[in-house]
């Protein structure tokens, strides 16, 4: 009995850590607790999970702490729109460890996520339309970016500006008003994977930015695909400007229209005869 | 998902109905005699004519109203109506046919890069 003191007292610390973690990261449900998306950002305590109900909501959030703020249903069935167009939808501001998770963000005349001053930060399968900027990024650092649509802005789809260490993967960036993405005295970010297509001006603008790698990225249909300047030691390789499905598909539908003739003419031959 | 390559379906049908309308139309002209080109020709083309028509409603009004690309469809149909016109002048046909065939290709061709899902 005495020997299996220690290991129930170490089984007692493990269950008392659990339970310590599980009351830190506190469950909130929105609309089921807290109407509004920003009153339970605001009710939130650090380390929080706020899971959203899927559905169309106005407002304007900003958040100033470390939560985990997610969609329950994925980006087409949760939609917040800027209740005021002329702050940003989604609002980050001076915090650390803030993940945004599944959303579609739209209707603001400033940006749909501006963040500002932050650390360690997750943005992941958003859809951001429809604002005068995508996501805007100030002075922030160790970001990840990841499965995001940001299309259909007015000006830049993803704009970071002074921001470093920041992983951009995965991320579709297209059709918006000026630049796809630009990177402005923004160092060591890896750009990795991303597709840039059809945006009214630069797909991919570097300035000023140093050691970023810049990989299997695809630009395409841009007024200027890739664009670098006052920049230096980026690793730029394996972009593509013009994919090999657009050499490819033509040459191989002529192919296969000529094949086609040939089937036609020994069809016709069988049917009608010579 | 379908409805983003549905339209790039249609036109790699066209240009594969367009070169093989294109083809056998030369033969004609080459061999000056009715025979199964005459039928593939004819066949191939008005099939083809259909889906132009079908994608201009697939594309066009599915992404709502442009001057500019609605001019773009009608200068496409202009060039097919013209040489429509131009087969059934056969003095004409010999002279001018043939660059109305590559003109129709590129158009296709044209049409399939314009409409190539990129988002």
């Amino acid at each position: 009995m005495i020997k299996q003191i220690p290991v129930l007292i170490l089984i007692t610390v493990l269950l008392l850590l659990v339970a310590v973690s599980s009351e830190a990261s506190t469950i909130i449900r929105v609309p089921e607790q807290y109407k509004s998306i920003s009153k339970a950002v605001e009710a939130a305590e650090p380390g929080a999970i706020i899971i959203v109900a899927s559905g169309s909501y106005s407002d304007n959030i900003k958040i100033t702490k470390p939560v985990f703020l997610r969609s329950s249903r994925g980006a087409a069935k949760t939609i917040i729109t800027a209740a005021d167009p002329d702050t940003a939808t989604i609002h980050i501001q001076g915090t650390h460890d803030v993940t945004l998770l599944a959303f579609t963000i739209k209707g603001s005349t400033l940006a749909g996520v501006l963040i500002e001053k932050t650390k360690n930060l997750k943005v992941m399968l958003n859809h951001v339309t429809d604002n005068e900027n995508g996501l805007l990024m100030l002075n922030t650092e160790n970001c990840n970016i990841f499965g995001n649509r940001f299309d259909s802005n007015n000006s830049y789809g993803l704009y970071l500006n002074k921001s470093s260490s920041c992983r951009v993967r995965a991320n579709s960036v297209s059709l918006n008003g000026d630049k796809g993405l630009f990177l402005f005295s923004s160092d060591n970010n890896t750009i990795l994977n991303n597709k840039i297509n059809m945006n009214k001006w630069n797909g991919m603008l570097i300035w000023s930015s140093n050691n970023n790698v810049i990989k299997h990225n695809r630009t395409l249909r841009n007024m200027f695909g890739f664009v670098t300047g006052e920049s230096s030691n980026n690793d730029v390789s394996d972009n593509t400007s013009l994919p090999d499905l657009f050499l490819i598909l033509p040459i191989l539908l002529v192919y296969l229209g000529f094949i086609f003739y040939l089937i036609q003419m020994y069809a016709f031959k069988m049917i009608y005869g010579r | 998902m379908f409805s983003d390559f549905l339209p790039l379906i249609i036109g790699s049908i066209g240009v594969v109905l367009a070169t093989s309308s294109f083809i056998s139309g030369m033969q004609l002209v080459r061999t000056r005699k009715r025979s199964f080109e005459g039928r593939i020709h004819r066949l191939n083309g008005y099939i083809s004519i259909g889906l132009f028509i079908l994608l201009f409603f697939v594309s066009y009004i599915g992404s709502g109203f442009n001057m500019i690309v609605l001019l773009l469809w009608l200068s496409g149909f202009a060039v097919i109506l013209m040489k429509l016109r131009i087969v059934k002048q056969r003095r004409w046909a010999f002279k001018y046919v043939c660059w109305f065939g590559v003109a129709i290709i590129c158009m296709w061709i044209y049409i399939i890069y314009t409409h190539m899902p990129l988002t």
